[in-house]
């Protein structure tokens, strides 16, 4: 029987992964709940959020320096057996529940923007497959595929930006504070949630060479979607204010939508749906990996593959459990918060764990 | 029947459900040198292997003396004279030695033997170093043969050169006849015996003493013979090159305007020395492996010894050798036994029927494959980039060719994408083209009775139908009948209201395009994949055409040539030189491709156009 061994992967991989893993809401609607709660501030919260996720990456790989191993052992060590064994399960729920939350958007989105006429159910079976062949052929193809993929969304949004120009109108920034320094505060600290998939590079641990090398992986692919996530709320702002803005559903889509440079180079949604379908199922597939990874240490099993098509079956089936976009958008409000306990009460309940007792070197799951 | 029915139904259900990963051990991957450790390692050990080879090099000397004391003893208590045989093996022996002097030894590494080597006395000796040089047996390229001159007293004397490399029958009759009737009474033990042997006895033009390995591996390597003399240390190197050459045949499937103009053909031995004569190395290996309980064919796995990763060249050997079928015939076929995805339509080797194709590879740190009756020759590992690259690319002003592979790789989306775009967009996003043109394309469609998705299907099986009878029809009728075929069947399609006229202009473009892809199968395999995308085009529009890229490409990034991954230099992100897409120049080329691991990585040193930093000769430095 083959054991799971997990791959070695590059500093390029990891950024790959990192940024699939905390940018694809950049192409649903995340920009306009974004401008909805803090208005002209809106790219205020995204730099906020980055930010906040940043630090605690960092935490955790602080940890992770101290007592080596991956965040599950660093679990282990500083909370014991039991709890690691709560805080895993948790894990694992919020990433396959986001991974099929993720997967009923991207549907949705493809039914806005692509195909009208076509079965919600059929989208998803095709979307779904994809995603559990992308997650079955494991991390690695995952990784290496990303890294084909982000040159191309890269080149996408900067000509779309580039091509907006036209638009652009300065004063829609301002007032720069937009609704309040309160809603951003709240807002810029709560949507850290949505970058917690870039705890994968520290739950694969072994897979990196070094603290260094993740820390590198940490920085350019969260500073790389960062950067992404500011860009396009900046042109949203720029091209369409605060309220039309509010309107608009998928913001990317309708900015290259109303790219006109002259009679033949117009309306350049239709490609960019490659690219953004693409980097959809990268993401889902990558959330759906990191949820089995984790069940497989939950449940002490020496292979990983065989959970793979379980899973997938499962979040597909999640993805169709909400009624409607509403219901969607509802859901996501409360995987957010949960997500927010993650990347936040998790690692700062480690922290202190570690310089109560973590500094001792008996430190340890026994 | 029933019974059986329902077990197998059982069977498979259960298959299906209970999934359990196969019991196969993990795929090869291969790992990354580990050079520092080595180097720091390496002091102690060499040290202690240079003393064995001097003691081993004494020992052997001690055996000879030895028995050449027993053989005197004898001779003198039989009370017979002491016979000019005897006095040649002691003025031999004394020569010996004069070279086994500890100082002498201790200069000349013997664990690590360098080119300036110098020749032996002792016949033995040469063939030891010699051994050791080729890496004999294991390099079964190299000839020796030893043989006694029949002169007063008789002389032992061995010729070594390359089997491909010289020519046999030249050497029989030039060197080997002659020596082995010679009838001379004048004595061998003189110092001018060498000389007198190259004026009297070898009838060449072509002729001179060597006196160290550099220059006799020199010879050896292109075709020379070298003739060794027992009790000399000179030996004498004739001209006997006799590889082929140009008359073997041109190309046929990788023609080229520029370069080389010889492939391979069926004959095992013409194929090695048309490698040989490229790649003059002496540490060129080719091992062979018999193939086939049956057939019996000799294959040969050819490296260079001192850049090849050892892993790799030992699983590429390992998988050879672990072959296990009766008839083999073919190294396409070998390929299907050894390579690792033979399921995959993407080939993970490449099979190429120019040497100078071989020989690059080579000297980058790859193996090449060679088997008898096959004129196409497997090179491994290989990954998805290096199957893009034509031989001419490197003959071309590097401008050009960085144009060319630019083009190509417009070509090879083409060719994968184009119906499946024009599928999607023309049905389900109208919107992304001009109004103009899809006015034009609904004009064009208006009478065709069938949905676009069946005209492109009837049209791409066509144009396959037609490529597949030209390649069938012999002569010069194939590619005739393949050009109007496709005109009269383009002609009357259209005027059957069957297909658009677009379509035909779709399916040619893609065709054209399939052909500039370099590699045959990799051709083949985009040409499949085209299949694939039109069909979920016609499902889901462009994103039914971004799952098939996207599973595509999961697929070819899992994927490994013998224990490389299959996208590098990409993904992986690997150091390369300037040679992935854009090429560069030859002089830019400064390593080798890291993902080959390769055991020398750097090829030419920073700047290896010595010139750019010397003044012209006759130039005022002030």
């Amino acid at each position: 029987m083959k054991h799971y061994h997990p791959p070695n992967m590059g500093i390029m991989s990891g950024v790959s992964l990192v940024f699939i893993g905390t940018a694809p809401r950049v192409f649903l609607h995340q920009s306009t709940e974004q401008l909805s709660i803090n208005g002209e501030a809106a790219w205020l919260g995204v730099l906020m959020n980055s930010l906040c996720s940043l630090i605690m990456m960092l935490i955790v790989l602080f940890l992770i320096n101290k007592l080596g191993g991956d965040f599950l052992s660093v679990c282990n060590k500083l909370v014991g057996k039991r709890v690691s064994w709560i805080i895993q399960l948790f894990y694992s729920l919020i990433f396959l529940i986001s991974a099929a939350l993720l997967l009923r958007d991207y549907v949705e989105s493809t039914k806005l923007s692509a195909l009208h006429d076509a079965n919600y159910q059929l989208i998803t079976l095709v979307y779904g497959f994809t995603v559990m062949i992308a997650a079955y052929l494991r991390i690695e193809a995952i990784a290496r595929a990303g890294c084909f993929v982000l040159p191309f969304i890269l080149v996408g949004s900067i000509l779309v930006t580039i091509l907006l120009y036209p638009f652009y109108q300065i004063y829609q920034l301002l007032p720069l504070l937009g609704n309040g320094f309160k809603p951003l505060l709240i807002s810029g600290f709560r949507g850290a949630g949505y970058n917690l998939l870039a705890l994968l590079i520290v739950i694969l641990a072994p897979s990196y060479q070094n603290v260094r090398t993740m820390k590198v992986c940490f920085l350019w692919g969260l500073g790389g979607s960062a950067a992404l996530k500011l860009l396009y709320m900046l042109v949203f702002l720029l091209t369409f204010g605060v309220e039309v803005g509010m309107e608009k559903i998928l913001p990317f889509f309708e900015m290259a939508r109303l790219v006109f440079v002259n009679h033949y180079l117009q309306r350049i949604e239709a490609p960019f749906i490659i690219i953004w379908v693409m980097f959809g199922m990268l993401a889902i597939a990558l959330s759906l990996y990191i949820a089995v990874y984790l069940a497989r240490h939950i449940l002490n099993l020496t292979i990983l593959r065989p959970l793979i098509p379980l899973l997938s079956v499962l979040t597909i089936a999640i993805s169709m459990l909400p009624e409607n976009f509403d219901q969607v958008t509802k859901y996501e409000g409360l995987l957010l918060n949960a997500e927010a306990i993650g990347i936040y009460l998790i690692p700062l309940m480690l922290l202190v764990a570690y310089f109560i007792k973590g500094k001792d070197e008996k430190c340890s799951s026994e | 029947m029933d019974n059986k029915l329902i077990t197998k139904i059982i069977s498979f259900f259960k298959k299906l459900i209970l999934y359990q990963e196969p019991a196969l051990p993990d795929r090869f991957v291969l790992q990354e040198n580990d050079c520092d450790a080595k180097a720091l390692d390496s002091g102690f050990p060499q040290q202690i292997t240079q003393t064995l080879e001097e003691l081993n090099t004494l020992l052997r000397y001690a055996y000879r003396l030895e028995h050449h004391l027993e053989t005197v003893v004898a001779t003198l208590r039989q009370g017979k004279r002491v016979d000019p045989q005897i006095i040649q093996e002691y003025q031999s022996l004394q020569k010996q030695q004069r070279e086994n002097e500890p100082l002498q030894l201790g200069y000349y590494d013997n664990s690590h033997i360098s080119k300036d080597y110098p020749v032996s006395a002792s016949l033995k000796e040469n063939a030891i170093v010699l051994s050791k040089l080729y890496h004999l047996p294991q390099n079964t390229g190299i000839v020796m043969r030893p043989f006694t001159i029949p002169e007063t007293p008789s002389l032992k004397a061995m010729l070594v050169y390359m089997e491909g490399l010289s020519d046999k029958k030249y050497i029989t009759t030039v060197v080997l006849k002659p020596l082995m009737t010679i009838q001379s009474q004048k004595s061998t033990s003189s110092d001018d015996a060498i000389e007198r042997i190259m004026k009297e006895n070898i009838p060449n033009g072509k002729t001179k003493k060597t006196s160290n390995f550099r220059d006799i591996q020199q010879g050896i390597n292109s075709g020379s013979v070298i003739l060794f003399l027992e009790g000399f240390t000179e030996a004498i190197q004739v001209d006997t090159k006799g590889w082929e050459h140009r008359n073997v045949d041109r190309p046929v499937f990788e023609q080229t305007v520029r370069g080389p103009q010889v492939a391979f053909g069926e004959v095992l031995a013409v194929n090695t020395s048309l490698i040989r004569s490229l790649c003059r190395s002496s540490d060129l290996m080719s091992e062979e492996f018999l193939l086939g309980s049956r057939s019996q064919l000799t294959a040969v796995v050819m490296y260079i010894e001192s850049i090849a990763n050892p892993s790799l060249v030992a699983e590429v050997k390992r998988r050879i050798k672990s072959i296990q079928t009766d008839f083999l015939v073919d190294s396409d076929v070998l390929q299907q036994m050894i390579g690792d995805h033979p399921n995959s339509p993407f080939p993970t080797t490449a099979s190429t029927e120019r040497p100078d194709h071989v020989a690059s590879n080579l000297s980058e740190g790859r193996i090449a494959i060679l088997m008898d009756g096959s004129p196409f020759v497997l090179v491994a590992p290989i990954t998805f980039f290096s199957l893009m690259h034509s031989p001419e690319d490197y003959s071309m002003q590097t401008p050009y060719s960085s144009f060319i592979r630019v083009l190509r790789w417009i070509c090879i989306i083409i060719a994968l994408m184009l119906p499946a775009v024009f599928l999607s967009i023309s049905t389900f996003h109208q919107e992304a083209i001009p109004t103009d043109l899809a006015l034009a394309i609904s004009v064009a469609r208006d009478q065709v009775p069938f949905p676009t998705f069946i005209e492109i299907l009837l049209l791409d099986m066509a144009f396959e139908l037609l490529r597949e009878a030209g390649l069938r029809i012999p002569g010069i009728l194939g590619p005739t009948i393949g050009i109007v075929g496709g005109i009269i069947l383009g002609q009357a399609i259209v005027a059957a209201k069957i297909v658009s006229p677009i379509v035909i202009i779709v399916i040619a473009t893609t065709g054209l395009t399939s052909f500039v892809i370099p590699d045959y199968r990799l051709s083949a395999a985009i040409r499949l994949m085209r299949f694939l995308l039109t069909t979920l085009a016609a499902i889901l529009g462009l994103v039914g055409v971004s799952v098939g890229l996207l599973i595509l490409l999961l697929v070819l990034c899992n994927m490994k040539s013998y224990g490389i991954p299959y996208m590098a230099p990409l993904a992986p992100k690997t150091i390369t030189g300037l040679d992935v897409v854009i090429g560069g120049p030859a002089y830019r080329q400064e390593r080798r491709p890291d993902v080959l691991q390769a055991k020398d990585v750097t090829r030419q040193p920073h700047i290896s156009r010595g010139w750019i930093e010397e003044p012209p000769e006759g130039s005022d430095q002030s």
